[in-house]
């Protein structure tokens, strides 16, 4: 599994607890270099999910407070 | 990451040059408006404009706002949300001092620690923050972190626009480690779910950095009470009722891995306010020598 586009980004605060939770997750560390990033463009907040090391572990998906993030099954292989 | 220490990234505008300090001394003085004040008193001289942030800063809800402090005529400080704080914090960096003036309008671009001057082009410092995840400061009559939070106080304004600054763009990359993951979860958890006791309702607006909320309040800038613990941290002057907490603050800093006392942090205002007095003394005898 794991997280994919499209999301409910339209609720998105860009508070990036989201991105916190994956780092914690993946690293134990707190940090931006994760499979998870929320970027802003034009006052919007998107998100980008780099779909090969995301191991869909949901931890981002508990983390966002506006429920915008979505996991699928799509990704399986 | 050593908590005894603190990085901070110097730089001189005149003739667009950057030193990376590790400072031991300020470490008495935690985070955001202490060592603000102490990088002053070192560099009182030189006219500096201080950008500090603090221990919980990227690591803890409603926590992630950045120090601004300044001594021109009398010492300045202001607040401001947004991403700014995370973006010193994951670059690496505790402090800016940015000290003398440009002679054309420049921006500067802190990328991790590697630093550019750049002149300003508008237009092209913005499209380079959007494309990536950065905080931006962008002078104007009120200066605006990320387009959307704003500084108490105009004097920022004046003080940059007397610098021919334009910009402050920050990214950082680097990750912080945590002491105690088990602890750290735990007080994370728990700061959370207190968040009725922050003083804003939950809205749609852009939030800072780790903050659920986006308030009705989340652009304003903070003003604190001199012996606020808060303006050390330097969390949000909504979450005082969190943050003035000296057993919560300390169960922060000890997941974090920081060895502060009960006794050392209930100190702390006072040491600062004693600090702030002297420098106030400084700037009173500067005047009185230069006859302003």
């Amino acid at each position: 599994m794991s997280i994919k586009q499209p999301q409910k980004m339209e609720n998105c605060i860009g508070c990036k607890l989201c991105v916190l939770a994956c780092s914690l997750a993946k690293h134990n560390t707190l940090g931006i270099n994760t499979p998870l990033r929320i970027k802003e463009k034009n006052g919007q907040f998107f998100s980008e999910v780099d779909l090969g090391t995301c191991s869909g572990c949901g931890k981002c998906v508990q983390a966002c407070p506006r429920n915008c993030l979505v996991i699928t099954k799509d990704h399986e292989s | 990451m050593n908590r005894n220490s603190h990085t901070v990234l110097h730089l001189n505008l005149e003739n667009q040059s950057s030193e990376i300090k590790n400072h031991t001394e300020l470490a008495e003085f935690l985070g955001g408006y202490g060592i603000g004040l102490k990088l002053l008193e070192q560099n009182l001289e030189a006219n500096p404009l201080i950008f500090s942030i603090g221990p919980l800063t990227a690591a803890f809800p409603y926590a992630s706002k950045t120090c601004v402090a300044a001594a021109q005529e009398q010492i300045q400080s202001s607040y401001v949300g947004g991403g700014l704080g995370a973006a010193l914090k994951f670059a690496g960096l505790d402090a800016l001092v940015i000290k003398g003036k440009s002679l054309a309008p420049l921006y500067i671009l802190i990328k991790d620690q590697e630093v550019s001057f750049h002149k300003s082009a508008e237009e092209s410092w913005k499209a380079e923050s959007f494309l990536g995840q950065v905080s931006f400061l962008e002078s104007a009559k009120e200066p605006l972190v990320d387009q959307y939070f704003k500084f108490s106080g105009t004097w920022l304004g004046e003080n940059l626009a007397s610098r021919n600054l334009k910009a402050v763009v920050v990214s950082g990359t680097k990750s912080i480690p945590i002491e105690n993951s088990e602890s750290y979860q735990k007080v994370f958890k728990e700061l959370l779910s207190r968040v009725a006791e922050v003083e804003t309702a939950a809205a749609n607006n852009k939030s800072c950095f780790a903050c659920p909320l986006g308030g009705e309040h989340s652009f304003e800038g903070d003003k604190f009470p001199d012996r606020s613990l808060s303006q050390f941290l330097v969390s949000c002057h909504l979450a005082s009722k969190i943050y003035e907490d000296i057993p919560t603050v300390f169960a922060c800093l000890n997941a974090l891995g920081y060895s502060w006392s009960h006794e050392a942090l209930e100190k702390l205002p006072g040491n600062a306010i004693k600090l702030r007095e002297e420098i106030d003394n400084r700037i009173q005898v500067s005047k009185r020598e230069t006859g302003n």
